[in-house]
């Protein structure tokens, strides 16, 4: 037997938006796209260096299933989620929630996959190298990672 | 500062796989008292562990934004909270605002349970409802389980 109260708040941001003038919902988007822009440089070096941490740590692996060196490489690939959108690298985006995706089931099921990791950090280094723009030449390299994930019944949303 | 300060809306990452974004609304909400225990919260979130989907579900968040942001994801969310002023739920389980806010029905492939109604609409079998009654029916009320 548990109670439940139901309470209806009343929010500031409701009021503010009531308020006439400030700025435009396009003006306010296209003021956030310009800052971003100017974000991209500083958002490239740390998806480089992020990504040679990546690799580094794979290069550490051995033939056994290691959980401390699956959550160390996990904490390092959620970290370039993010960047490479800001960059343009859609491709490279999706190939790292796959990666993300394939360390967490790692992880959790205490199964060790050496060439379906391998796979990700080369598809990684490569979707990198292209230039931005050509997601469609990417399209193979992400349908081998999503048959890497299949492999591991992993549904993702990429 | 979040005890001390009224704030119009937080915008929180999830951190680290451990989720101590998740442990920071959790506490807002049922700890964090006045005067922002119903403040509005977007917690971003770079990837979900599956071990973490549940906290984040519970934690009593508005909206989880999934990375890559975008400025319009963002602003749509934003948009979202202040118009809808979605009702708080507090009870032993959950703290936070009403997650049953879509209206899409049972989603695709789950089959329909023995008490929902039925997917077609037949005739009508009593007189229309007066503009009192339809009022009624949406009217909040106190519930006790």
């Amino acid at each position: 037997m548990s109670s439940v109260r139901i309470h209806r708040p009343k929010y500031a941001l409701a009021t503010m938006l009531r308020k006439p003038g400030g700025t435009t919902v396009a003006q306010a988007v296209e003021q956030a796209e310009t800052n971003l822009e100017g974000l991209q440089e500083a958002g490239l070096l740390q998806l480089d260096s992020g990504l040679a941490a990546v690799e580094a740590v794979f290069v550490r692996y051995g033939e056994a299933f290691d959980r401390a060196l699956i959550t160390e490489h996990y904490a390092l690939a959620v970290k370039l989620i993010g960047l490479p959108s800001l960059c343009g690298f859609d491709a490279l985006e999706n190939a790292a929630h796959s990666l993300c995706d394939l360390l967490d089931r790692l992880g959790a099921t205490g199964r060790w996959d050496r060439d379906g990791v391998q796979v990700h950090i080369r598809a990684l280094r490569l979707l990198r190298n292209l230039p931005a723009g050509t997601d469609d030449v990417a399209e193979p390299v992400l349908d081998g990672l999503r048959r890497v994930r299949e492999r591991h019944a992993i549904q993702s949303s990429n | 500062m979040v005890k001390r300060n009224s704030i119009d809306l937080i915008i929180a990452d999830a951190l680290s796989p451990a989720g101590e974004g998740y442990e920071f609304v959790s506490w807002l909400r049922r700890d964090g008292g006045d005067p922002n225990g119903f403040t509005p919260v977007v917690v971003t979130a770079a990837h979900t562990p599956v071990s973490m989907v549940q906290k984040a579900r519970d934690c009593g968040a508005h909206y989880i934004v999934k990375k890559p942001l975008t400025p319009v994801v963002m602003l749509e969310r934003i948009l979202w909270i202040a118009r809808e002023s979605r009702p708080f739920i507090e009870c032993d389980a959950y703290v936070g605002p009403d997650r049953r806010h879509k209206n899409e029905g049972p989603p695709d492939g789950v089959p329909r349970r023995r008490d929902d109604l039925p997917a077609e609409v037949g005739v009508a079998q009593e007189p229309n409802m007066s503009q009192d009654q339809v009022d009624n029916l949406f009217s909040t009320r106190k519930v006790t389980l």
